[in-house]
């Protein structure tokens, strides 16, 4: 009976594996067949069409530009992110001042606004500060991310001890000079994390990018990719070409990242 | 502490990873400026097509250099309003589908053409009017131009037409078909035997829409017109008994059927011929074969015009001028692509040349001539791309089942959600 | 920690700290919210110049019979989605605490793949694959024998909506198991071998122990989603044609925010419509906090 059970268990389990997965795996082999094979039979083993079918992507639009524009985002984001993450929760775990409560209390909130829902506003105010087109309103909001330090807080009151802040104080560091050279580093796995889980969200950010950038050569993949569709219309090819590519790094990155991952995740979630 | 050292060789790995790319964006933008007189005009187009211009252009032009960015149809309009907002980064010259085209022409964002150092009246009398209508403002200021004119057109497999017509000569197989009637009755017996009359009902919307009395606004009001209304039982018949492909105009099942042997034809201007039909044809070239239907019409169309306040206006011009008016070069593009275009001498030249061999060796540019000299009414609107795809999903809607009132009903009531400022009835 | 061993003049060293983040807050979180409620009471093309209006847009919005249909839209697709999702998180989650799995972890890493990739790509991919009677997926099922194959997907309008809340369950289940299991993890295995001795099968182990004290971890997974799923625009706007065909099935509030504003330029009433959904928001997060917490009082 339990072996039967076990048995089903693992069934189940690996049913569901594959439905993870056999999505990415038939955009790798369709990005390797013509459009009209696509359509004509379906297939397992991939074909020999990629390199016409990346050709084609090519002439019409630069992917590997809305790779890098999307790294260029996503870089300074989380190294902001991670930094300031841990600046502010420096200033939350090992000061007393007044309103801090209440302070803490709008970090906790800011995790609960929706956001889509003020892009009208983000909108127009990027407009009155001159940022359309530009990334800077993708790349500042690192520095007030909540999960950040919130983690990163907690992180602080853990392992940094307030005896070895005030040891460093008696030597005559400044406040800002122990923070840099005593306590970030004693956290930087923690800010490792927050960098590497913080990267996903901003690279898959969509509808800010949508309506802020204008200028196709600046779109990031996420814009691109949607794009495509209206661009190649029917070449079923390129448009695969186009996604495998916008999926195989991350799958890629993945494999060795996915604990970092996975912790940062769970922050939120265990309080 | 391992975990640290992982950690700073994680960021700096990706900071390697930014700054290669910054490096390699910022030397290819700094070979771009490295010559300091040489123009570049950015143009923002729906597709590729544009490009093949540019070699010519900048060949012929020394010291002016074209970037084309591609944005399609549906982004474009957006993504203008965004630039134009902000003063900054608006292209030298844009384009946009036809049904779009009059809100940005409307709009004063294009420049009038006819104002130095631009010069279209020269060339007047050689563009076709129809075509020369769709981008002039209600004022009369011509603001917009395509390359292209694009009357209606049928374009079908002469094998299917013997088998079931009983002849494949163009103006027989237009006679055949010069009323909803006739064509039902065509499609139905090809329904039998398992063929698609035409591609998608979209095409034969177009067709009824590109040929109605109404625009869709007349003085604020909302009209629609008695032969769109007709038309939702045609489109209802075509969809539910599977006259049609079933799937969209555009989508990879809808090419692939040039090479099927299940689909009678594609009811598209000339450009539904270079676009689809004759790149896609392999085996069955030499299988196809246009005429022009009974009704005539102009449809759909890439126009393109320049921005008012532009600061290479000469150069944009030239460019305009390089695409559009000029004789050899449109010669050239229409005899690869198979395309029909907007200057008059250059349509009877093609009119004169070697036939198409996806067509069995026939030259349709003659008939294309002849459909371009009907007179045809002004029914553009600002408001055309948003109602005409209200209607489709309210065609959709009753060919779903349900009522036909209702349809109505639901399309108005997405019009006046839609554009609160139009009187709907 | 301790309070003495920082004199007062220091401890204002910490509104230093925190200054950055609440800068930046106030300017890119708050003040965009803030004004998108001023503009709720203004007419704006884009680049004219801006009229106050009043209540007008909100009065425009009880004549808009769209717009609830976009509210009941997401609200379908949402709980389509959100049920099953958490139905597997608990299931698996329940597996791998009370079963050895092998590879529980690169299992547990899979799952949580979809999450990573862009939502925009995903919209895109099930278009593709399953746009039309040739398509990939419908040529796998009549592969597999399925009578009903070929399946227009999106011709019907729940078949459409359906897809849209697969899709959803795809990209989140994963997390929600890592989150899930997260909460697990928190739970002493004291009170788990006292049910044991108590003669309880790992069933009803989770239902009497575990269930109820991962209740805040379900709470905080249903307000996040909630809020989330209120808003869902990626999926919805990549798999058709971002209208939300056909009929208007997957049109979602994001998504006809979206084209109030940046599609038919009328940024005043896509405003209006942004606050009332705020509010739908609010009032739904309350709702689901109420009746979770209610729970316990019974």
């Amino acid at each position: 009976m339990e072996k039967v059970l076990k048995v089903l268990i693992y069934a189940f389990l690996i049913l569901l594996l594959v439905i993870c997965i056999l999505p990415f795996y038939l955009v790798i082999v369709n990005s390797t067949y013509s459009s009209i094979d696509i359509v004509t039979r379906i297939k397992f083993v991939p074909g020999d069409r990629f390199l016409e079918n990346y050709g084609k992507l090519q002439e019409l639009t630069n992917i590997w530009r809305g790779f890098a524009n999307s790294l260029l985002i996503a870089v300074p984001y989380v190294l902001l992110t991670g930094y300031f993450g841990a600046f502010a929760g420096y200033g939350f775990a090992k000061y007393r001042f007044k309103g801090r409560g209440f302070f803490f209390c709008i970090v906790l909130a800011s995790m609960m606004l929706p956001s889509q829902l003020s892009i009208i506003g983000f909108y127009k105010l990027n407009l009155k500060l001159g940022l359309l087109n530009t990334y800077w309103p993708f790349i500042i909001p690192g520095i007030a991310n909540a999960s950040a330090v919130f983690f990163l807080k907690g992180m602080i009151e853990q392992t940094v001890p307030t005896s070895l802040i005030e040891a460093a104080r008696m030597e005559g560091y400044s406040e800002l000079g122990i923070f840099n050279r005593i306590v970030l580093p004693c956290v930087m796995p923690g800010v490792a994390t927050m960098c590497i889980f913080n990267f996903v969200s901003c690279w898959n950010n969509y509808l800010a990018p949508l309506i802020v950038l204008s200028d196709a050569k600046k779109f990031t993949m996420p814009i691109l990719i949607s794009t495509i569709r209206g661009i190649f219309l029917a070449n079923y090819g390129a448009m695969y070409v186009a996604i495998a590519i916008s999926v195989v790094p991350v799958i890629v990155v993945y494999l060795f990242l996915s604990k970092y991952i996975i912790n940062g995740l769970t922050i939120g979630a265990v309080k | 502490m391992k975990k640290g050292i992982k950690a700073v060789l994680v960021i700096a790995f990706m900071l390697a990873l930014t700054s290669g790319f910054l490096f390699a964006q910022s030397a290819s933008e700094s070979k771009d400026s490295s010559s300091q007189d040489v123009v570049t005009l950015e143009v923002w187009a729906r597709g590729d097509e544009i490009k093949q211009w540019v070699p010519g252009f900048e060949a012929a032009n020394p010291g002016i250099k074209v970037n084309v960015t591609v944005i399609p149809d549906q982004e474009m309009t957006p993504k203008l309003i965004t630039v134009l907002g902000s003063g900054k980064g608006v292209p030298d010259l844009f384009m946009q589908e036809a049904s779009y085209i009059t809100y940005l022409v409307e709009a004063g964002c294009f420049a009038d053409l006819n104002k130095a150092p631009y010069h279209i009246n020269d060339y007047k009398d050689n563009i076709w009017d129809a075509i020369l209508k769709v981008g002039t403002d209600s004022t009369g200021v011509v603001r917009a131009l395509t390359w292209q004119a694009n009357p209606g057109a049928i374009i079908y497999r002469r094998d299917i037409a013997k088998e079931f017509l009983g002849t494949d000569d163009p103006a027989e197989v237009a006679s055949l078909l010069d009323t909803d009637e006739k064509m039902l009755e065509v499609a139905r017996k090809m329904k039998e035997k398992g063929v698609s009359f035409v591609s998608c009902f979209k095409d034969l919307y177009d067709s009824k829409v590109a040929s109605r009395t109404n625009p869709w606004v007349v003085d604020g009001k909302l009209v629609i017109d008695e032969q769109l209304i007709d038309f939702m039982d045609m489109a209802k018949e075509i969809i539910a008994n599977g006259y049609d492909l079933g799937v969209d105009q555009w989508a990879s099942e809808w090419i692939a059927a040039v090479e099927s042997d299940s689909l009678f034809c594609y009811i598209l201007p000339p450009w539904g011929y270079q676009y689809v039909v004759k790149p896609a044809a392999d085996k069955t070239i030499g299988k196809w074969a246009i005429t022009t239907p009974s009704t005539s019409y102009i449809s759909g169309g890439s126009y393109l015009g320049i921005y008012e306040n532009t600061p290479h206006k000469e150069e944009a011009w030239k460019f305009f001028e390089y695409v559009m008016l000029n004789d050899d070069a449109l010669y050239e593009y229409a005899k690869n692509s198979g395309d029909f275009v907007v200057l008059k001498s250059v349509c009877e030249k093609l009119a004169q040349s070697e036939g198409e061999e996806v067509l069995g060796g026939q030259n349709p540019n003659g008939m294309f001539i002849e459909a371009m000299n009907h007179e045809f009414r002004s029914l553009n609107t600002a408001y055309d791309s948003q109602l005409n795809d209200a209607f489709v999903s309210a065609i959709k809607a009753y060919a779903a089942g349900i009522d036909k009132d209702a349809a109505i009903e639901q399309f108005k009531n997405d019009v006046k959600t839609a554009f609160p400022d139009l009187i709907v009835e | 920690m301790s309070k003495k061993g920082l004199a007062s003049k220091t401890n204002n060293w910490g509104y230093f700290f925190i200054a950055p983040f609440i800068i930046v807050f106030i300017v890119f979180g708050l003040y965009p919210m803030v004004y998108t409620f001023q503009l709720s009471f203004q007419k704006w093309n884009g680049f004219g110049a801006v009229q106050n209006v009043g209540f007008e847009n909100f009065k425009r919005i009880i004549a808009d019979s769209t717009f609830p249909l976009t509210v009941k839209n997401t609200l379908k697709i949402w709980l389509c989605d959100f049920i099953p999702q958490l139905g597997f998180a608990l299931l698996l989650s329940m597996i791998f605490t009370f079963y050895r799995i092998k590879g529980m972890k690169v299992f547990r890493a899979v799952y949580y793949l979809p999450n990573l990739i862009t939502a925009a790509s995903i919209g895109l991919l099930f278009n593709i694959l399953m746009n039309g009677d040739k398509s990939t997926v419908n040529q796998l099922l009549s592969m597999l024998g399925v009578k009903s194959a070929p399946i227009a997907f999106f011709k019907s309008q729940s078949m459409t909506q359906a897809v849209v809340s697969y899709i959803l369950w795809w990209m989140w289940f994963g997390y929600t198991t890592v989150i899930v299991m997260a909460g697990i993890t928190s739970i002493e295995p004291d009170l788990y071998e006292a049910a044991q001795i108590d003669g309880c099968n790992r069933w009803q182990t989770f239902v009497r122990i575990t269930l109820p004290l991962i209740r805040p971890t379900i709470i905080y997974i249903t307000i996040t989603s909630v809020i989330g799923g209120m808003q869902i625009f990626d999926v919805p706007a990549n798999v058709t044609n971002m209208q939300g065909d056909p009929q208007k099935a997957i049109l979602t509030s994001s998504m006809y925010v979206y084209q109030h504003g940046f599609k038919n330029n009328s940024f005043g009433y896509a405003s209006a419509l942004s606050v009332v959904l705020f509010v739908i928001i609010a009032a739904l997060s309350y709702l689901a906090f109420k009746t979770m917490k209610g729970k316990e009082d019974r």
